[in-house]
């Protein structure tokens, strides 16, 4: 029965480290811009800054986004982008939650 | 859908900064008032409707001041996006304000009980509600007041001028479209700590 497994393989196919809440709202945002302040994603994802910082090392650690760090008059302004990597991971990953989604309700509709 | 809204906002962040369009859909809203001769400047002297004609002007600036300085608010509560090129979208909506003076002068000429002008508006935001998938509700509501406005010949009611039109119902757009955008931002981003305390960038 490959269709009531598929799901279950899908699920266990997704990338953790893009799949972590924090982390995919994160990627989500940016990857609706070219680079957003780490202000910015405080806000987006209403992180406190250290978690943010931590996400955001993994998420570099992993060569998804790029940190560029700098100063707006005497304040760091720290300015994060994806990498083509990470444009690509989450788009696969939103693409895999997509079908998941769908193989998820083709499974309730042919139980029901 | 909470993602979703996150890519929403990202990607129209400096649009969605909606104390821009406040001072300036008041003013046109008071212009408007004007228009209607609710200020009454036939009857003053020739001193005193310079003065008030400088006071408009006077006005204009600070709605203009005020509307330049809504970003930076902005840039320092919730920080900065770099968006990708809205070239694209940019073109549609000078393409849908220079149809909306070709049309109101359409529309002048002839006697139609629709107004062509105020239909393309109409249209125009309900098509942007359409194409964003209903993110900013306010929109179809504002499409229907557009609608009502230029259907108002038809229901019987004398013809609104494009001036009073694009006055007082655009001044009107900007406000409700202003609070909503504002309210929208304000509600899908949490306000950070004051820049002083975001970690330097050396910790990071």
């Amino acid at each position: 029965m490959p269709r009531t497994r598929r799901p279950f393989d899908q699920l266990t196919a997704l990338d953790k480290t893009v799949h972590e809440p924090a982390r995919l709202a994160i990627l989500t945002a940016l990857s609706a811009c070219r680079s957003a302040q780490f202000r910015y994603l405080l806000a987006v994802t209403g992180l406190t800054p250290g978690n943010l910082s931590m996400h955001l090392t993994k998420l570099e650690q992993k060569s998804l986004i790029k940190i560029e760090k700098g100063f707006a008059g005497k304040y760091p302004a720290t300015a994060v982008h994806l990498t083509d990597a990470g444009r690509d991971a989450i788009t696969r990953h939103w693409q895999q939650l997509r079908e998941l989604e769908a193989a998820a309700k083709y499974l309730k509709a042919s139980k029901a | 859908m909470e993602h979703q809204k996150i890519r929403f906002v990202t990607a129209n962040y400096a649009q969605l900064q909606g104390l821009r369009l406040i001072p300036i859909g008041l003013f046109l809203m008071l212009t408007a008032f004007d228009v209607l001769g609710v200020f009454d400047r036939q009857s003053l002297s020739a001193a005193d409707r310079a003065q008030a004609l400088t006071r408009m002007g006077l006005l204009a600036w600070l709605a203009i001041g005020a509307a330049l300085a809504a970003p930076v608010y902005y840039r320092y509560r919730y920080g900065a996006v770099e968006g990708f090129d809205r070239r694209r979208r940019d073109r549609w909506i000078t393409a849908a304000v220079f149809g909306f003076f070709v049309l109101s002068r359409v529309d002048r000429n002839l006697d139609w009980p629709v107004s062509l002008s105020l239909m393309l508006v109409s249209v125009s935001l309900f098509v942007t509600a359409l194409n964003e998938h209903w993110v900013r509700p306010y929109y179809p509501v504002l499409a229907a007041m557009w609608l009502l406005a230029a259907c108002w010949p038809m229901l019987g009611g004398s013809p609104p001028g494009a001036r009073l039109a694009l006055c007082g119902l655009g001044g009107l757009t900007l406000v409700v479209i202003g609070i909503g955008d504002h309210l929208l931002l304000s509600r899908t981003l949490a306000t950070p700590p004051s820049p002083g305390d975001a970690p330097h960038p050396t910790t990071l």
